[in-house]
C-alpha cells in the first residue's frame, strides 16, 4: 500500500508541475507574441510620423521655392530691381505676400544682393537695409555665389525657418535673389491633423540669440537642455515629455516609449538640420499610446484565463485517472482468493 | 383676394430685404477663412446622466477673433481695451460683425456675456453658459467606462472658407476644467478638442469644434452592486449541488429555484440599466449564469444520480473521484471566467 501511494505520488509531482509548466509556457508564448506584435505596431506607427514630418518639411520647402519663384519672374519687378527703386518693388509684391502670410505661414520675404546683403525685407522695409548676412546666411551667400535656387532650413534675423531662395535676373543679367520663409507652425498644424500628435520646434538657443537680433527673448520655461522652442502645437502637452537628453542626442531619427504620470506616451525624434546639413536642434512629435497598453493588458487576461484553464482541465483528469488507478484498484480486496 | 395674396407677397419681400440689409459683412481687411480662435473653460458639472443621454454643466466659452475695423487709438481712448457687460453685450454685437456660433448640443438654462475690444482690433466674446448638452455615451465598458462629454460648437452661417475654429497656446492656456471639479461616481480627467467640418444642406462644408470633457467611471460600487446579486444567486446551485446529500428531485427543486432567481436578476439588470448595449457585463453574467445552471443540471442527473452513474460507470471508484474534483473545479472556473470576462470588459477601448 505505501509502496503504491508513495508511487502516486511520484506520478503526481511529474504530471502537476508539468501540466502548470505547460500552461506557463503556452501563456508567455502567447503573451510575448501580443507583445511584439504591439510593439511593432507602436514602433511602425513612430516611424509613420517620423516619414509623415520630413515629407512635410520637404513640401513646406517646395511650397517656399514657388512662392519665390513667383516676385522674381515679375518683369515689373525685375525693372524696379534693375531701377534700385525699392518703393516700387515693394508695392509690386507686398498685397500678394500679405496674403501669403495671413493665409498660408509665409513669415519672411526678402531680396538680398551679392554677395549677402539685404535689400528689402517685405514686412519691414525699413529694418536691416543693407545689412551684411554673410556671416550667418550661407544658403543667399551660396545662391548669389553660384547663381542658382537654394532651399532648406537656416536661422536668420527673425529666427529659424523653412526657406527657398531664387535668383532674379533680367536680359542685362543678374540682379540678386529672393527669399520665401515658410513657419514651422503650418507644419507642425499639419501634421498634428494627419496624425493627431502633438509637436514641438526646438532650435540651438545660442545660434538663435546670436543670430535672430530680431526675434523677441524667449520665456526661460520654453528653453530646455540649451533648446529653444520656437512653435509647439500644445506647449503643455510637449513640455512635460521633453527630457534634455532626447534634445542633446537628437542626432538621427528616434522612437521612444515613455511612461509619464501612469500615461504611455509615444515620442518621435526628428533632427533639424539647417541648409548646411547641421543639426541646429529637432522637432519632437508624441502621442499618448493608452490604447495599445490596454490592448497588452487584455491579452495578458486572456492569455492567463486560458492557461489556467488548461491547467485545471488537465490537473483534474490526472488527479481522477491517478487515483482510480492507483489507490482505489490497489485498496480493493482481491476476490480471486 | 389677389390684393391681399399680392400684398401678402410685398411685405414677405420687404421682411427678406429688411433681414438681409442688416446682416452684418465679415471684417474686410482680414485675411480668408478668418480665424477664431476658441477657448472652453469647465467651472462645474452638477449633472451626468447616462440614462437620458446628457449631462448639466456650466461652461465658459471664449471666441476670439481679429476685425481691423474695431482697431483703435488708445491714447484717444485712454485705455487698451474697451469692455462690454450685460445688455451693452447685445448692443454692441449687434453693431459689429461675430461669427455667431451656435452650441448644437445645448439646451441653454441662462447665458451671461461679456465683450472686450482691444486697441489692436482683437475682439474677445466670453459666454458663460449654464445648459443641458446632449451626450452618446459609450457604454460597452460599463461600469468601467471613460465618457467624452461634448460641448458642440458649430458654424451655420459662416462656411469653412469664410471661418476657420483655431486653437493656439493662449486659447488651450484658457481652456480646461476647474480644479477640484468632483463629481459622484465619476472622476474628470482633462478636457479634450476635436475640430472638424460638417456639410451643410447647400452642399457647402461649415467649421465644427467639439470640447470634450473626460469623464472616468467609478466602478467600485458598480461592480458590488452588480455582482454581489448575481454569486448569491449562484450559491444556491452550488451547494446543492456539490455540498449537500439530496436526492435528486430535491436536487432539481433547489436548481429550479435557482433558475427562476436567475431570470428575475436578469429583469432587474434589464430595467435598471436599460440604457447599456447588447453584450454588457449584465447580459454576460447571465449568459454565464444561465450555462453554470445548465452544467448543474447535467450533473445532477448523470454523475450525481446514483441509478444513472451505476448504469454507465462500470469502476465503483471514479464516481467519487470525479465528484471530489469537480466539487472545487467547477465553481472555480466559474469564478475564474467571470473575473477575465470583467477584466476584458475593463480593458475595452
Amino acid at each position: 500500500m505505501k509502496t503504491l501511494l508513495s508511487k502516486r505520488r511520484k506520478v503526481l509531482l511529474a504530471v502537476i508541475p508539468a501540466t502548470l509548466l505547460m500552461a506557463a509556457i503556452s501563456a508567455y508564448a502567447s503573451i510575448s507574441s501580443h507583445h511584439a506584435l504591439l510593439e511593432a505596431c507602436k514602433h511602425r506607427e513612430l516611424q509613420l510620423v517620423a516619414t509623415l514630418i520630413q515629407n512635410d518639411l520637404q513640401e513646406q520647402l517646395t511650397k517656399a521655392a514657388a512662392r519665390a519663384s513667383i516676385a522674381v519672374n515679375l518683369p515689373s519687378v525685375q525693372e524696379a530691381f534693375r531701377a534700385g527703386n525699392r518703393e516700387r518693388m515693394l508695392d509690386r509684391v507686398l498685397p500678394v505676400y500679405v496674403v501669403q502670410r495671413d493665409r498660408f505661414g509665409v513669415i519672411d520675404a526678402q531680396f538680398h544682393v551679392a554677395p549677402a546683403t539685404s535689400y528689402l525685407r517685405i514686412y519691414a522695409p525699413e529694418a536691416g537695409h543693407g545689412d551684411d548676412l554673410s556671416g550667418f546666411r550661407e544658403m543667399v551667400v551660396s545662391a548669389n555665389k553660384d547663381h542658382e535656387s537654394r532651399k532648406g532650413v537656416e536661422i536668420g534675423r527673425e529666427g529659424v525657418s523653412m526657406r527657398a531662395i531664387d535668383i532674379i535676373k533680367d536680359e542685362q543679367g543678374y540682379l540678386g535673389t529672393f527669399e520665401v520663409g515658410m513657419s514651422f507652425m503650418t507644419l507642425l498644424n499639419n501634421v498634428k491633423k494627419n496624425t493627431g500628435f502633438e509637436l514641438g520646434v526646438f532650435v540651438d538657443n545660442d545660434l538663435l540669440t546670436r543670430i535672430a537680433t530680431l526675434l523677441p527673448k524667449a520665456d526661460a520655461e520654453r528653453i530646455i537642455a540649451g533648446f529653444q522652442n520656437i512653435g509647439a502645437t500644445d506647449w503643455k502637452q510637449i513640455k512635460p515629455l521633453v527630457a534634455p537628453e532626447i534634445l542633446t542626442q537628437a542626432s538621427d531619427v528616434k522612437t521612444e516609449l515613455k511612461t509619464v504620470a501612469g500615461l504611455h506616451y509615444g515620442i518621435v525624434t526628428v533632427p533639424l538640420l539647417d541648409y548646411k546639413g547641421i543639426n541646429i536642434g529637432a522637432i519632437i512629435a508624441t502621442q499618448e499610446f493608452e490604447t495599445y497598453q490596454t490592448q497588452m493588458q487584455a491579452a495578458i487576461v486572456r492569455a492567463v484565463g486560458f492557461s489556467l484553464l488548461q491547467a485545471l482541465v488537465i490537473a483534474g483528469i490526472v488527479i481522477v485517472m491517478v487515483n482510480v488507478m492507483f489507490v482505489h484498484t490497489a485498496t480493493q480486496p482481491d476476490l480471486s482468493k | 383676394m389677389k390684393r391681399y395674396l399680392g400684398f401678402f407677397l410685398l411685405l414677405v419681400l420687404f421682411l427678406g430685404q429688411t433681414a438681409y440689409a442688416h446682416e452684418i459683412s465679415m471684417p474686410k481687411n482680414a485675411p480668408r477663412p478668418l480665424k477664431i480662435g476658441v477657448a472652453v473653460f469647465v467651472n462645474n458639472i452638477s449633472k451626468v446622466n447616462d440614462q437620458t443621454d446628457n449631462f448639466e454643466a456650466s461652461v465658459d466659452i471664449q471666441l476670439r477673433w481679429k476685425d481691423n475695423d474695431l482697431a483703435f487709438n488708445t491714447h484717444k481712448q485712454g485705455s487698451n481695451r474697451l469692455e462690454f457687460k450685460y445688455d451693452a453685450v447685445e448692443q454692441k454685437l449687434a453693431s459689429i460683425w461675430s461669427p455667431a456660433l451656435t452650441l448644437a448640443n445645448a439646451n441653454i438654462q441662462s447665458k451671461a456675456q461679456g465683450l472686450f475690444i482691444y486697441a489692436d482690433g482683437t475682439v474677445v466674446l466670453i459666454q458663460r453658459v449654464k445648459a443641458v448638452f446632449d451626450a452618446p455615451y459609450r457604454l460597452d465598458a460599463f461600469p468601467f467606462d471613460t465618457q467624452n462629454l461634448p460641448i458642440h460648437l458649430l458654424s451655420e452661417r459662416y462656411n469653412t472658407h469664410q471661418i476657420a475654429l483655431i486653437q493656439e497656446q493662449a486659447d488651450l492656456d484658457n481652456s480646461g476644467l476647474r480644479k477640484g471639479l468632483s463629481l459622484l461616481s465619476w472622476e474628470p480627467q482633462r478636457l479634450k478638442f476635436v475640430a472638424s467640418s460638417t456639410r451643410g444642406w447647400n452642399g457647402q462644408f461649415y467649421p465644427e469644434m467639439q470640447a470634450q470633457i473626460v469623464l472616468s467611471r467609478m466602478p467600485t460600487a458598480y461592480l458590488l452592486a452588480t455582482l454581489m446579486p448575481f454569486f448569491l444567486v449562484m450559491l444556491i446551485p452550488t451547494i446543492a449541488t456539490f455540498f449537500i446529500n439530496l436526492d435528486t428531485d430535491k436536487r432539481l427543486g433547489y436548481l429550479s429555484s435557482s433558475i427562476l432567481a436567475l431570470v428575475a436578476l436578469s429583469f432587474t439588470y434589464s430595467s435598471r440599466y436599460a440604457m447599456l448595449p447588447p453584450g454588457n457585463i449584465t447580459t454576460q453574467l447571465v449568459v454565464i449564469g444561465s450555462g453554470y445552471q445548465i452544467v448543474m443540471i447535467l450533473l445532477s442527473v448523470t454523475i450525481f444520480n446514483q441509478i444513472n452513474a451505476k448504469r454507465w460507470f462500470t469502476n465503483t471508484f471514479i464516481i467519487p473521484e470525479i465528484a471530489s474534483y469537480l466539487r472545487w473545479a467547477v465553481p472555480l472556473a466559474m469564478l475564474g471566467l467571470v473575473l477575465t470576462r470583467v477584466l476584458l470588459i475593463a480593458l475595452i477601448v
